[in-house]
């Protein structure tokens, strides 16, 4: 029983059901702007001064994120928070009566940074719906183009875009006393970094000048010109399609793939090094960060890699086959692992739009999925996307995100729920370089310059953005590891005489059609549902993770998780005298812990009118 | 001869929703340079841009960079540019580059990041095309409108180039054409371009450190 507050159970065959006597299984409180005004006039009675404080932009990720908070400097606590996606995607008004192969090409648009996961999740989906199992090959080269995309991008977020947050530029700015420690602490793990203290390693996360901080930008080009091997472009590549991919796949091919891969084998070791010298220092330094963007670690993760064994891209069979993943899908709440199941996860997600600039919609085509189970109303099949823009207000609306929730509850998504999952659940696959003990996933990193190394991640006993960067760092080495046990496979499939990475399909002219692509991007949680109809997308639906962690509150008034996050977040800056000089380091590095995202290529609605225009938000030529 | 790079910088050619470009590429790909010309698509973020010419170790003797801009002028005029530089804070070239490794593709950030890591060389022409403030709606979406109530929509592609662009096509290539096979010494119209005159990071995507936290007025 993974349910709490959806009114669903279970038979003995694991067959979900919803409660008998329960007259609307779907229903839920909506907190009146009343509630929401008196819960701010009693913050502001009980708090003399207050300050608002609004982060536009927070994100260094394609923008488009606005963070509006209420802090009391005197008593160093944030009091009220309110996350703003500032920017209409539109991707699902604009594929909506296209054919499904267009899907792929156009959602990858949907990020300047991971297009190519959107394109999978995109393709997934549509198999799905379709019938069409991708050969092994084709889903084995599918994995190491994932993992590429991984490898570029937590280390992006590690050293050029969270970095800088734990430079000594902005360590001396905002908390110079903590740059005192740092330059007399020693470091632990000097043998695998090479810095003998934390000072010298915040030194070289200078931004733009760190030594760090230049190598990461030059490990980036290596992951993508491995992607590039198998994928033939990146970021958006042409050769992601329904059924497989469109690559041609040598024994040349992937010889000159592992040999993009063996500096990622050091480079994986080193930032596990790093980043767990610096967050242990940091803990030591100051006791209080351990509060820093603390919220108990709900999330959800579908589980990325399929086993080429197993994934038929039934839903009928996609418990078994994700189960088999190479990272286990879950559902988490307050640390409890409740459930491993996709169906589980499928069904008791949710999108509301109480708080965002979308009109409620009325249909509700699918009460139950493929297998049976019951689906809500606001399930991504029942849900249509009707822009509404309107005036910003943070009692009402205020966002472009909806808000998803997995069983009634805001959630998190990030790399470092593929860490934690696997850690819990068990469930992955025998492998030579990975395992997952119940408390902690054990990776073995193969040898390079520095030896073979066993390193363990362990769950921490406090769930923060300190513990979110860490995990993040551990998954560089997961993905790294993931990677070869495919590349492996990969090279047997080749022996074996596998050719063929693609399945031919056609597209039905008639009938109806459903599918979910559930799968990851480099910052979590990502799934595209569409629903097809006489050969054309009817409906299509997409939920980032930056959707689910930048959502504003759910209508019964639960905040969102970075809203959670900040809320929870002490301010320990110390450099600053009052208002106009405080900088506000803490809120953004909880922010930041949770490496938001918003789309390069944004939409917007104008005004008064059913009309989806891009906004350039560039000086760049597509329009050539 | 020389050595040139020619970049055609956000050139997609699978967009066909608004015909200039891939006009404008195969009116590029048909002329017979003076040079050993490297025409780019320079689809990619500055970064990888940037990567890309420290990977070649080409030792370009010029580069010519087209791109869309908006600076102000008469919408569809071309002007040509030539790139002198000058002098950034460390945090403002940094925040080009945040917005850089996204993948978002912009010729002003180009120009700040391939000077930071010094792959231009002394001699580097920007021919722009201004274009309106929402072109990239109206070109390459306004076929892709859906009436919801009607059900009626169009597809990308297809359209004609119209005599208007084809103009700017004819101006664009024939500046092309002296900058990559004069250079700036043929160029009696280029107009200097230095980082005092780019565009600043745009609102909606700029990326920040603690400076650009705004304080506003306390909760009442």
């Amino acid at each position: 029983m993974c349910f709490e507050n959806l009114p669903i159970e279970f038979d003995e065959n694991g067959k979900a059901h919803l409660k008998p006597g329960v007259p609307n299984p779907y229903s839920y409180n909506t907190q009146t702007v009343e509630q929401r005004d008196a819960y701010l006039t009693d913050i502001a009675r009980k708090n003399g001064q207050l300050n608002d404080i609004d982060f536009d932009p927070v994100t260094r990720v394609a923008g488009a994120l606005a963070f509006h908070s209420t802090v009391n400097l005197k008593d160093r606590k944030v009091v009220d928070t309110a996350s703003m996606a500032t920017l209409f995607r539109g991707y699902e008004v604009i594929l909506r009566g296209r054919d499904p192969r267009d899907a792929a090409f156009i959602s990858s648009r949907a990020c300047g940074v991971c297009g190519g996961v959107h394109a999978t999740t995109s393709a997934l989906a549509i198999e799905m719906a379709l019938g069409i199992k991708p050969p092994p090959l084709g889903i084995v080269v599918r994995n190491l183009l994932l993992s590429c995309e991984y490898l570029y991008d937590n280390p992006l977020h590690l050293f050029i875009l969270a970095g800088p947050d734990f430079s000594e530029a902005l360590i001396r700015e905002t908390n110079p006393e903590i740059w005192q420690k740092a330059e007399r602490a020693p470091s632990k793990f000097a043998a695998v970094h090479g810095y003998k203290t934390i000072g010298a390693i915040m030194t070289d996360l200078n931004p733009l000048t760190g030594r760090l901080y230049l190598e990461a930008l030059e490990m980036t080009r290596v992951a993508r010109e491995a992607y590039v091997l198998l994928g033939g472009k990146y970021p958006h590549p042409e050769t992601i399609i329904p059924g497989g991919v469109t690559t041609t796949i040598t024994t040349n091919t992937m010889t000159e793939f592992y040999l993009k891969l063996v500096p990622f084998f050091d480079y994986a070791k080193r930032c596990v090094a790093i980043w767990d010298d610096v967050y242990d220092f940091m803990y030591e330094a100051n006791p209080q960060y351990r509060h820093l963007g603390e919220i108990p670690p709900t999330m959800v993760d579908f589980g990325q890699w399929d086993h080429e064994d197993h994934y038929d891209a039934t839903y009928a069979n996609c418990n078994a086959w994700g189960e088999k993943r190479w990272s286990t899908p879950g559902a988490m709440v307050n640390g409890k692992l409740v459930t491993t199941r996709l169906t589980d996860i499928n069904v008791g997600f949710e999108e509301f739009v109480e708080h965002s600039y979308y009109e409620p919609w009325e249909e509700y085509p699918f009460k139950t999925d493929p297998s049976g189970n019951p689906i809500s109303p606001n399930h991504p099949w029942n849900k249509t996307t009707i822009p509404r823009p309107g005036k910003q207000n943070w009692k009402e609306r205020y966002s472009w995100s909806c808000t998803p929730t997995w069983d009634r509850k805001t959630f998190e998504a990030g790399a470092y729920a593929r860490v934690y999952m696997s850690a819990l659940a068990q469930k992955l696959p025998p492998s030579n370089y990975f395992a997952s003990t119940g408390k902690s996933l054990v990776l073995n990193i193969a040898k390079d310059k520095l030896p073979e190394m066993r390193l363990e991640w362990h769950v921490p006993d406090v769930w923060n953005a300190f513990e979110r960067n860490r995990a993040r760092a551990y998954a560089v080495a997961f993905n790294l590891m993931v990677t070869l046990e495919n590349w492996v496979r990969a090279q047997d499939l080749i022996k074996r005489g596998e050719k063929r990475v693609a399945t031919p399909f056609e597209i039905p002219k008639t009938g109806q059609h459903i599918g979910v692509g559930m799968w990851g991007a480099g910052r979590g949680f990502l799934a595209h549902w569409c629903v097809i109809e006489k050969g054309v997308l009817a409906n299509y639906q997409i939920s980032t993770p930056s959707t689910v962690n930048a959502c504003p509150r759910t209508p019964w008034g639960e905040p969102g998780p970075y809203e959670r996050a900040v809320l929870n977040t002490p301010i320990i800056e110390t450099n600053f005298k009052d208002e106009k000089d405080f900088k506000g380091i803490d809120i953004l590095r909880a922010l930041r812990s949770f490496d938001p995202c918003m789309p390069c290529t944004t939409h917007t609605m104008v005004e008064g009118t059913d009309r989806v225009v891009t906004r350039e938000v560039t000086t760049c030529a597509c329009g050539l | 001869m020389s050595r040139i790079a020619l970049g055609l910088v956000g050139y997609y050619q699978f967009i066909r929703g608004y015909p200039l470009g891939p006009e404008l590429k195969q009116r590029l790909d048909s002329i017979s340079w003076r040079h050993q010309v490297d025409l780019k698509e320079m689809n990619w973020g500055p970064v990888a841009i940037v990567q890309e010419f420290q990977a070649s170790q080409i030792a370009y003797d010029r580069v010519v960079l087209i791109a869309a801009v908006q600076r102000g002028g008469e919408v569809g005029s071309v002007t040509c540019r030539q790139w002198l530089g000058g002098e950034l804070k460390v945090m403002e070239v940094q925040n080009r580059i945040f917005e850089a490794v996204t993948g978002i593709i912009s010729v002003d950030n180009l120009l700040v990041i391939g000077a930071h890591f010094k792959i231009w060389p002394r001699e580097l022409i920007v021919i722009e095309v201004e274009l309106p403030d929402d072109a990239i709606g109206n070109m390459v979406l306004k076929e892709l409108e859906i009436h919801r109530d009607s059900g009626e929509m169009t597809a990308i592609g297809d359209h004609p180039i119209t005599p208007d662009a084809q103009k700017i096509v004819d101006r664009i290539a024939a500046y092309t054409l002296i900058a990559v096979d004069i250079g700036v010494e043929g160029m009696s119209n280029l107009v200097p371009l230095s980082v005092a005159d780019l565009n600043p990071l745009a609102a909606v995507c700029h990326n920040q450190l603690i400076k650009d936290c705004g304080i506003t007025t306390p909760v009442h």
